[in-house]
């Protein structure tokens, strides 16, 4: 009985929520964007642009090893109220990964090939953003401010052999696991060009993950002058603190990352055709390895808007 | 000539692609646990250095034993002992040797008196030495497992004769050899044939699966032996608790059908080279093993003392030495904490050569 008793009350939230809505025809006419959508671009300042390779995003890195990611991170549900617009989606992404570096090239969707042992990630993550419509504007003119907080959790795997190999030990790796993550980021147009910045904090749920807690730092900017080109630069760092887990502790990580490269824009979102320069730990069931990397890849980063 | 910011871009994307590189940087590890001290041990007085002890583990101190100690002055004495009290205190003052009336080291496991004769009489350059290998301890009696050996003429010459027992009562400096009555044959102390049983691992009291389906407690005592290259076999061997000087009463564990006598019948625990120290570990037991290729230190949890040891866990490097570490036991008699273990082990590695006394204190649960 007291189950149904709270599906009733999640269902009375859930009708004066919508009822509040003025309704699928409240889709405006007059260019402004609606009161309440389903499923839309994440968020008001897009994280597909970043260079961290958390960012759910379709990617693939050619060089120096072959890396296919496929994510996204979309909106379920937008509410606009004046003044204020509040977003709630899932982001998630499977990154496959080849541990040796790519020894060679063909044509087709995988251009990159490689011999190594397939690593490969899961994460998914549950958010809620919050856009101070009119403060950002408020501001600076073109400017926008964010507020994101998500749930996230990540794990990570191996490819073991198909022929009877004997599997890799790799229970001294960290283990990402669940995290709470809130960034607040910032945009604005300065001339021909815009500007995006994300400050990110995580906090790591005790006994769910090596990491007990890091910071991160986010830039974008891009020049939008041209029509169908724009020249763009990423960078990235973030910095995790360790964490003992079923009693283990695990040394800290960081990362640094900058793509530099160009955006073909579209209404559906951005190709992006860039270089990578990256230092500090790696991913997946290879994050105790601490190395430098360049190498080269392409991003279908669908969704983004509001420039 | 202008270029536009966009050919510019394109440009380094090309140049960046074609630079594709991986430059490692460093490997990290996790760890279970962390080395709380690493000491020397300082000889005492008199004695030109230590080598690696064998122990039998008190509850509350551990009996280090040496088989042979080199004098200053250029004598040797055979088994000599030290009760070692506490890490922190053999680390500052080094081993307090039981010595006798007049400050001579004390020889704890000795000849007998036909057998030192016999040595003096010898002209083939062999000598029979006894050779303590560890035991366990029960109801405050130690009981000590050895071997006889005739070593000689070559410094690597040596041949097994096989295994005796003695026992070290409460509070006593010497280790009473226990004679084979069975044998109707006089004062004979081999009592186990080297491929009769296996006891050169040292051991621990613990309770043990029963016939009937319950538990019962048993003096357990392991070894390990070669079967081929770079193969070891180790096994347990176990004796009822009120049947300890019966060599008879040992018998060794089969996971299937309890306790046998067939050697190669038993269950094989573990395929270690290196020396094995198993001892109880938070209410279940802990296997320390020196990796000796790799001087390295593992730690193999397991919920029973005669098996389903896990895999290796790695708790900490030991300075590799010019051929390899030697000793590598685990003293549980000089736990303070729970979860601290102390190890010995020697090197000559120039960074510190000797005997030290490493203790490593783990963070928590050693599983999975």
């Amino acid at each position: 009985m007291r189950v149904r008793r709270s599906t009733s009350r999640v269902l009375a939230l859930a009708a004066f929520a919508l009822a509040s809505v003025e309704g699928p025809a409240a889709r405006a006419d007059d260019g402004e964007p609606p009161d309440f959508e389903w499923l839309s671009p994440a968020r008001e300042i897009s994280r597909s642009w970043s260079a961290s390779r958390d960012a759910p995003v379709m990617t693939m890195t050619v060089l120096p090893r072959p890396v296919l990611m496929g994510g996204g991170e979309l909106a379920l549900a937008t509410r606009r109220w004046p003044g204020l617009t509040l977003r709630s989606g899932f982001g998630g992404f499977v990154e496959l990964e080849f541990d040796g570096e790519t020894d060679g090239f063909h044509f087709g969707p995988v251009p990159g090939s490689s011999t190594g042992q397939i690593l490969w990630r899961g994460a998914y993550a549950f958010y809620a953003a919050v856009v101070p419509t009119r403060l950002g504007p408020r501001m600076c003119e073109g400017c926008a401010l964010e507020a994101t907080l998500q749930y996230r959790h990540e794990s990570q795997h191996y490819t073991g052999s198909n022929h009877g190999g004997a599997g890799d030990d790799v229970t001294e790796q960290p283990y990402v696991g669940d995290d709470v993550i809130l960034d607040v980021a910032f945009s604005q147009r300065v001339g021909d060009f815009y500007l995006a910045e994300r400050a990110i904090g995580m906090w790591f749920l005790p006994e769910r993950s090596s990491y007990a807690g890091g910071v991160g730092a986010d830039l974008h900017a891009r020049f939008i002058a041209g029509k169908w080109v724009h020249p763009f630069t990423s960078l990235y760092g973030e910095y995790l603190l360790g964490d003992d887990l079923s009693g283990r502790v695990y040394p800290d990580a960081y990362r640094l990352r900058g793509l530099l490269g160009v955006a073909l824009p579209s209404n559906l979102g951005d190709v992006l055709v860039f270089g990578f320069g990256d230092v500090g730990h790696r991913y997946g069931v290879r994050i105790l390895t601490e190395e430098a990397t360049m190498g080269v890849g392409v991003r279908l980063a669908i969704g983004t808007q509001q420039r | 000539m202008v270029r536009s910011p966009a050919v510019v871009s394109l440009t380094a994307v090309v140049a960046l692609g074609a630079a594709g590189c991986v430059q490692p940087i460093d490997e990290e590890q996790s760890s279970v646990g962390e080395v709380t001290r690493d000491c020397l041990v300082p000889a005492p007085e008199g004695v030109e250095g230590l080598g690696a002890p064998v122990s039998l583990e008190y509850a509350s101190e551990s009996l280090w034993i040496w088989e042979e100690l080199r004098l200053d002055g250029g004598g040797v004495v055979p088994n000599a002992s030290a009760r070692v009290t506490s890490a922190s205190a053999v680390c500052a003052g080094g081993p307090a040797l039981s010595r006798d009336g007049q400050g001579a080291p004390l020889t704890l496991l000795a000849l007998s008196a036909a057998e030192e004769a016999q040595n003096a009489a010898r002209t083939d350059g062999r000598r029979l030495v006894l050779v303590p290998t560890g035991g366990f301890v029960h109801a405050g009696v130690g009981y000590l497992f050895y071997d006889h050996v005739l070593k000689g003429p070559g410094i690597f010459d040596a041949d097994v004769l096989g295994a005796g027992i003695c026992v070290l009562p409460e509070g006593a400096s010497s280790c009473d050899r226990v004679m084979d009555s069975a044998g109707g044959g006089g004062e004979e102390t081999v009592l186990f044939a080297p491929r009769e049983r296996v006891l050169n691992r040292g051991g621990l009291v613990a309770p043990v699966a029963s016939g009937g389906g319950g538990t019962e407690q048993r003096a357990l005592v392991y070894g390990c032996r070669g079967e081929a290259a770079f193969l070891s076999v180790c096994t347990v061997t176990g004796a009822p608790l009120d049947r300890l000087t019966e060599p008879e009463a040992y018998q060794l564990h089969n996971d299937f059908d309890g306790w046998t006598d067939e050697l190669t019948a038993a269950s094989s625990i573990v395929d270690e080279l290196g020396p094995v120290t198993v001892s109880r570990y938070e209410g279940e037991y802990l296997m320390t093993v020196l990796d000796i290729f790799e001087a390295k230190v593992f730690l193999r949890p397991a919920k029973t003392a005669t098996g389903g040891f896990g895999r290796r866990i790695f708790a900490f490097d030991v300075l590799p030495s010019s051929f390899f570490p030697g000793g590598g036991r685990e003293h549980s008699g000089l736990r303070t904490a729970s979860r601290t273990l102390h190890l010995t082990y020697t090197t000559d590695d120039p960074r510190g050569s000797g005997l030290h006394l490493v203790s490593f204190r783990a963070f928590g649960d050693l599983g999975p």
